[in-house]
């Protein structure tokens, strides 16, 4: 029988994505010592997090101002680069004119890109009292939107084809083009911070594949996937990173330690179900909007610096509203998009992802005892990836 | 789109061609007779573009038909049947159109006119390796045929198939692959990097079949999720593959037992059948698996078995104990307990009875006062192991009845070499008589009974002509025509081509073809080898030749070294990448490298990738399936 092994930490950090990574980096920065565990067999497998918001106003009382500058591409770095231990590249539209621009870039960096925001409704449709609301509130906050209607409209659009344009009604769509948002290189960015602090923490120091979770006042038991038992004594903090992923663990720690707390547990989300379609496009797409049309979330999709007239890949974010995948109103809605907005005769998809967010309804860190050792659960590990930077840091300042 | 819910999915993956397989018409059966509701999704009818696995456990099967209406179906368990292409790991100029893997092979050697000479080299020791070698040295396909192998003097093949692959003279060469480069349109240079240094071989074609690495058969992952990849290899052309036939039948009754399991509340009888059934089947899986652990090979000391092998011949219950003049006996050398009973179930006296051991090992015994020595077994045996005897050692000279491959048939007197086990030569002798007459080009092997000293009886396993007759003039008479040839354009340039032949096959035919039409696949589900055909872009392994066609091809194809060709990976960047990352397991690599996403979706690169990935210390033992959906490009039309 094996013999567990015993270990000292200050903090020990469980989670599956990219959240105990930033909060590792950030704890260690500060002297401290963390063990992370991972109940995943690796990190690289969670899926929730994304490269930008997708903007999903469910409520007409949303701060629009204060979710637009929470985007902006430099709000977006500022989020991002405090725990990020190299360098984050910019990109924007203007780049491409100046062929001196791209000098002195870590071309294999994760890149944050300027894209400007588009929302297209057709036009008749009751979806644009409500785009017009948004416009002028926009307008009313100073972003400078620019409403566009026909082909001015269309031909900013993703992916949009000029083929037979005499056959299909382009003034039915009507929109506006908002500020310039951030988006980020996700692989990238989490396999550089993923490198960096296992380099600092040691292999040892980071565990996957952990399971049976046993925790008392000394600190936390559990085995890895091979069978070997390990005790991690914790001197300060136990922190759960709750995600998609995490969600069944999660729940299997509170039945056993605090089940009076489930029922705030299960309160705090809205699981929503998206799909995710990598769909290929005869031309280059336009890599410099991010549209959102009817549901649709669509932009061309690459890794780093867009080459010249752009990707050719376009990725539709879908909100699945039954949760039934990949249904008949998902492949209409996709071909509708496909025929009708961007004139395509046919379409080749490369990849469908099904994946999972919360809409959160309460995003405090849930904070408990766990046989007398302090254990938090921090909320909202999921989204746009400098959301989950913006919540760690101030998870690591509440423990600090 | 239509809807369905369904108990259990069986599904064909890419290039699966031979559909339902006899693997999954078994686990159906065991199935529907539980009482689950079964569906299989596959073959020229309906194309299963995927599947999306539900959260929890089953999924959602996407199914395409003839008039291109989308089904949808929902089910608890399903069961993705694969037939993974052998690839080699990458080396300079692997992706080319001198290296296919053994399916595109087989269907060059049934359709296309191709010449095979001066030598083929099939990547690979194994049963199937060694039988299509065999086959190609039986049907004077190629001259010589070498199979490549990277550990010394390991092969991986069963005893008898090695033993018949090399009397038919075929020859073995150990060593790791170099560099493949073409030399001219049908001659290509293959390196070898052994022992002694660097080999050269010029070759006509490269055949990958494999295997590179263990096969686990199936496997369910995510565990508990009843999503099951099925490795089945069971497909119409290789219907003498004993090996793999058995493998499927056995696996099949242990993915019934998982799914019944957990899947069939009240399954009665059924489930005490099926216990059973799943306890000969593990035998049968455990008896393979430790025939692989432990290789029989038959010593010699020069051209002769050495004592101890000898000894383990004449011990052997299927042998003859007696040698009876003028009586024929079978002689029944199947060592290894392979167990495929083909000879067994020939027999019609039932001479031969082979039974299984407490171990799960199986000998075969023959009841001598039974054998009538009719040859059935010699027949039926897949690999040509019994051979017949009449022994007399009171004279010099005995007689056996052995296989003779040569395209022109021998006749009574005709002088001939004999050969031992490794296909070396012993003595010269001459035909007796005709045994059975068979027709070479159809496999049918024709029998000849031929004068043998007495002491060479348990020797001489194999006979080749002496001063072979000149069946052909040249070369080029190996050369078969078939079909009449119409005129096409090629780039431009006017190319006589046989009428209603693939594309693909024709572009080989002429020495043109691409490294992207290696794979032939008669479905598009890798959608390589796109090609222009007057004008319309279309598949060159569906599309056929008719005359005045102007073809041409897409983008420039190069013979490639990267590991992933269709996004360009190179296998440093890989190896950089899985460097870098250090990724725990096989599966994180997919976001972290675009190895594998291509236009493709893995079909080529994919076992390449996860044997590169292991190089670099990832582990791949639990390796995952790849759920991904589509398996491969879905175009949609409006």
């Amino acid at each position: 029988m094996n013999q567990p092994t015993k270990r000292r930490t200050d903090y020990l950090l469980i989670g599956t994505g990219v959240a105990p990574l930033m909060a590792a980096q950030s704890l260690s920065a500060k002297g401290h010592a963390v063990t992370i565990l991972n109940p995943d067999s690796d990190f690289f497998l969670e899926n929730s997090e994304l490269p930008l918001d997708l903007m999903n106003f469910e409520s007409p009382t949303t701060d629009i101002s204060k979710r637009f500058n929470n985007n902006l591409p430099e709000q977006v770095y500022r989020d991002l680069i405090p725990v990020f231990p190299g360098a984050l590249e910019m990109w924007k539209e203007e780049d491409d004119e100046v062929e001196d621009a791209k000098q002195f870039k870590v071309e294999a960096a994760p890149w944050i890109r300027y894209r400007h925001r588009m929302w297209v409704v057709p036009a008749g449709s009751p979806g644009v009292d409500r785009l017009e609301s948004l416009y002028l509130r926009a307008l009313d906050l100073g972003w400078k939107p620019k409403w566009l209607e026909g082909v001015s409209l269309a031909k900013r659009f993703p992916g949009f084809s000029a083929r037979n344009l005499e056959d299909r009604n382009i003034d039915r769509w009507v929109g506006f083009m908002g500020p310039r948002f951030g988006d980020i290189d996700v692989s990238r960015y989490r396999s550089g911070l993923f490198e960096f602090v296992r380099e600092k923490l040691g292999r040892d120091n980071i565990l996957t594949s952990a399971h049976v979770l046993d925790i008392d006042s000394k600190g936390v038991r559990f085995q890895l996937s091979s069978g070997l038992p390990i005790n991690i004594e914790v001197s300060r903090a136990v922190s759960f990173f709750w995600t998609p992923t995490m969600e069944r663990f999660l729940r299997g720690q509170l039945e056993k330690y605090q089940p009076r707390m489930l029922d705030n547990f299960e309160a705090s989300v809205n699981r929503q179900l998206w799909e995710e379609w990598n769909v290929l496009s005869r031309d280059p797409v336009n890599p410099y909007v991010v549209a959102q049309i009817e549901g649709l979330r669509v932009w061309s999709h690459g890794e780093g610096i867009p080459p010249v007239g752009g990707w050719n890949g376009i990725k539709i974010m879908r909100r699945e509203q039954g949760a039934k995948l990949l249904a008949q109103d998902s492949i209409q809605d996709v071909s509708r998009l496909a025929f009708q907005v961007l004139g395509w005769d046919r379409f080749t998809v490369r990849s469908v992802t099904p994946r999972t967010f919360y809409r959160w309804i309460t995003t405090a860190p849930l904070e408990y005892d766990s046989d007398g050792l302090r254990t938090f659960i921090i909320r909202a590990c999921d989204g746009p990836l400098h959301w989950i930077a913006g919540k760690i840091r101030r998870a690591v300042d509440l423990w600090s | 789109m239509r809807e369905g819910q369904i108990d259990v999915a069986i599904v064909a993956g890419p290039r699966i061609k031979a559909w339902p397989t006899l693997g999954v018409r078994m686990l159906s059966r065991w199935c529907a007779d539980a009482g689950l509701k079964v569906g299989w999704y596959g073959g020229p009818d309906l194309k299963v573009r995927g599947v999306l696995p539900l959260e929890g456990s089953g999924g959602i099967v996407i199914v395409q038909d003839l008039q291109n209406r989308i089904h949808r179906m929902q089910a608890k368990a399903i069961v993705k049947v694969t037939a993974p292409l052998n690839f080699p790991n990458p080396f300079p100029g692997w992706y080319s159109p001198g290296l296919v893997p053994e399916s595109t092979a087989r269907k060059l050697l049934e359709e296309a006119s191709l010449s095979w000479q001066p030598v083929v080299v099939i990547l690979g020791t194994g049963n199937r390796a060694l039988r299509l070698g065999s086959e190609m040295l039986q049907r004077r396909i190629a001259s010589r045929v070498v199979c490549l192998e990277s550990v010394f003097d390991h092969v991986q093949g069963w005893e008898v198939e090695k033993r018949r692959f090399e009397v038919l003279g075929g020859r073995f060469v150990y060593g790791q692959l170099s560099s493949l480069t073409a030399k001219s349109p049908f001659l290509w240079e293959l390196k070898i990097q052994d022992q002694n240094g660097i080999r050269v071989i010029d070759t006509a074609r490269v055949i990958s079949v494999g295997p590179f690495e263990s096969d686990p058969g199936y496997k369910e992952y995510p565990g508990g999720s009843y999503l099951f990849e099925w490795r089945n290899s069971d497909q119409l052309a290789f219907v003498n593959d004993v090996e793999s036939i058995m493998l499927d039948e056995a696996r099949a009754v242990v993915l019934a037992s998982r799914l019944l399991k957990g899947l069939a509340d009240s399954a009665g009888d059924v489930k005490l059948q099926l216990e059973r059934a799943l306890w000969i089947a593990k035998q049968k899986l455990r008896e393979l698996e430790t025939l692989g652990e432990h290789r029989f090979a038959w010593k010699h000391e020069g051209k002769w078995l050495s004592p101890e092998s000898k000894q383990v011949l004449t011990g052997f219950p299927g042998t003859p104990k007696n040698l009876q003049p003028g009586k024929w006996l079978a002689s029944i050398e199947c060592v290894e307990a392979i167990g495929c009973r083909a000879c067994e179930r020939s027999c019609p006296t039932n001479a031969i009875q082979i039974e299984r051991d407490v171990y799960g090992g199986t000998k075969s015994f023959l009841i001598e006062n039974d054998c009538t020595g009719c040859g059935q077994c010699l027949i039926a045996c897949p690999s040509q192991v019994p051979v017949m005897m009449d022994g007399d050692h009171t004279r010099s000279f005995s007689h056996l009845i052995l296989p003779y491959r040569e395209r022109v048939p021998l006749k009574k007197g005709d002088k001939v070499t004999l050969l031992n086990r490794k296909g070396e030569v012993l003595v010269q002798s001459k035909i007796v008589d005709f045994f059975i007459e068979g027709d070479v080009m159809k496999s049918e092997v024709p029998l000849y009974k031929v004068e043998v000293p007495t002491h060479l009886v348990w020797e001489v396993r194999g006979m080749v002509g002496i001063a072979p007759k000149p069946e052909v003039e040249s070369p080029d008479d190996l050369y078969q025509e078939r079909g009449l040839r119409t005129e096409v354009q090629i780039q431009g340039d006017i190319r006589r081509v046989r009428e209603n032949q693939t594309i693909s096959m024709s572009l080989f035919e002429l020495g043109v073809a691409r490294p992207n039409d290696i794979l032939v696949c008669e479905d598009g589900s890798c959608g390589l080898c796109q090609i222009d055909v007057d004008g319309m872009k279309k598949f060159a392994c569906e599309s056929t030749i008719h005359q005045g066609m102007a073809i041409r091809f897409t983008r420039d194809h190069h013979p490639s070294s990267e590991l992933c060709p269709c996004s360009e990976v190179t296998v440093e960047s890989f190896k950089g990448m899985c460097a870098a990352a250090k990724p725990e397991t096989v599966e994180a690599l997919s976001p972290l490298s675009e190895a594998g996403r291509g236009r493709c979706h893995g079909i080529i690169c994919r076992e390449a990738c996860i044997r590169t990935a292991k190089e670099c210390g990832i582990r791949t033992e639990n390796r995952e399936v790849d759920w991904s959906f589509p398996w491969s490009d879905w175009v949609l039309k409006g």
